[in-house]
């Protein structure tokens, strides 16, 4: 059991109030009014800081603290409240990367997509067609263009004019790629190109 | 309302301008009403195809700009009888003379009077290429067979899309047998597969081409010659017949060991 529910800091601009994690907010409150009963004439010039710690205060408990601070006619900051969190998020959290841009059409000489997540090209990338991403392409149709991407790049067909995976350049663009015209993916595994029947990859 | 058509190619030297003459040529043969606008401003030709040079008095931009009616402007085709008529360009503007809206609303005033009004477009894709195609719903695509003009095509249609010119149709000119049967040449299969547009025709290379448009006849309504019939396939796909692609048969009928001896 805490003796005292809270902690006072006095600094040149405000009162810092560390609460305990456990005494009700009731208790704290009524300690603080014996306090400012006592010390009211030098702290209660300066702001209030409340500041919970660890601790979740609930809404009730945050007006709680409020109308006691209007009624002692105090300056106050209570803490910003976390946005509620979605339990979901807690158990199945997704990825922190930009999301997938679809391009439902097929990439033009003179059209290019950059992205900071994936692509999926629904049709072909053709020649003088470039796309940039930071995580995976895929293409539903053939690659004929200049495409880069940072982890992998899956295609039903292969003729690309550049590829980049992972900033590792495949060096075969010249002689043309095997089996051009099957679903494939290109990925680097230790420093070098491997390109794999999609679907195949471990 | 007819239907306005823009044909282009991005690439210079392909055939737009014998393409615009023959196809409107084929479809007045199957009664229909077409005009041809010439949109190569300062750089006119469609006129000399036509063998129509000395008839122009005034042209496109005149219209455009007020000096005279779209009739005054009309220069009827010697053999069509009336049903094919050219809107010239004017030689002494430049491309960047065309007010698009104008371009727009004086092409929709045209095309109530046609069945088909066709804009020949001029080759690049800057203003000239952007005046012709901002009236049209259509787009011809024209591309011999080589690699830089199915390049240049590819980025005019990814033009022509972002422009909600969704329907395009494309030609291949210049298609020689001899030199695709020696893998010298890209296959119209090869050329479908990296533009993805519907194919409505191949127009094989045809010596009589170069001759009639020097003589300033429309080689469809003077001659009838492989390059010929190919044209006439094309204006029946246009109307919605499933014609086949005489160019691409493998077979030699009596008819083409006819043709190749003229």
């Amino acid at each position: 059991m805490e003796r005292k529910g809270f902690v006072l800091k006095g600094t040149s601009q405000s009162v810092e109030m560390i609460i305990g994690q456990v005494t009700p907010v009731a208790d704290i409150l009524q300690q603080l009014d014996e306090v400012l009963a006592r010390r009211g004439d030098v702290m209660g010039r300066l702001p209030f800081v409340l500041d919970p710690g660890d601790r979740q205060l609930s809404d009730a408990e945050l007006t709680a603290f409020e109308q006691f601070f209007v009624d002692h006619h105090l300056d106050y900051q209570l803490p910003q409240l976390e946005p509620a969190v979605d339990p979901r998020e807690v158990l199945f959290p997704l990825p922190a990367c930009d999301p997938t841009i679809i391009v439902d059409h097929t990439l033009r000489s003179g059209q290019s997509v950059t992205a900071g997540g994936n692509v999926l090209v629904v049709g072909d990338v053709n020649e003088g067609a470039e796309v940039h991403a930071a995580g995976s392409i895929y293409v539903l149709g053939v690659v004929r263009g200049v495409v880069s991407a940072g982890e992998s790049i899956t295609a039903l067909g292969f003729e690309p004019s550049r590829m980049t995976v992972s900033d590792v350049e495949y060096e075969g663009a010249e002689r043309g790629f095997r089996d051009a015209r099957k679903a494939q993916t290109v990925f680097v595994e230790d420093g070098t190109i491997h390109i794999e029947l999609a679907g195949k990859r471990r | 309302m007819g239907r306005v058509i823009v044909v282009t190619s991005g690439k210079g030297g392909v055939g737009k301008t014998t393409t615009t003459a023959n196809v409107g040529g084929a479809l007045t043969t199957l009664g229909k009403k077409v005009l041809l606008v010439d949109m190569d401003v300062g750089l006119r030709n469609l006129d000399l195809v036509m063998g129509l040079e000395n008839r122009v008095v005034y042209t496109f931009m005149d219209v455009l700009e007020g000096r005279c009616t779209a009739e005054q402007a009309m220069v009827k085709e010697k053999h069509a009888g009336g049903a094919l008529m050219l809107l010239a360009a004017s030689q002494l503007h430049n491309k960047q003379d065309l007010d698009l809206d104008k371009v727009k609303e004086a092409v929709a005033a045209l095309a109530t009077g046609f069945d088909y009004v066709f804009l020949d477009s001029p080759a690049g894709i800057e203003h000239g290429f952007e005046a012709s195609s901002a009236p049209a719903e259509q787009a011809l695509i024209v591309v011999t067979p080589d690699v830089t003009s199915v390049r240049d095509a590819d980025r005019v249609i990814g033009l022509l899309e972002n422009k909600g010119v969704r329907n395009c149709s494309l030609i291949v000119n210049k298609y020689d047998r001899t030199l695709i049967e020696r893998k010298k040449q890209l296959t119209s299969d090869d050329i479908v597969d990296v533009l993805g547009t519907e194919l409505v025709g191949v127009v094989p290379e045809d010596k009589a081409i170069l001759d009639a448009t020097n003589r300033g006849d429309i080689l469809v309504l003077s001659q009838s010659t492989p390059a010929a019939a190919a044209y006439l396939e094309i204006a029946r796909r246009l109307e919605g017949d499933e014609t086949n692609f005489s160019a691409l048969s493998t077979g030699h009928s009596l008819l083409s060991l006819f043709w190749r001896q003229k």
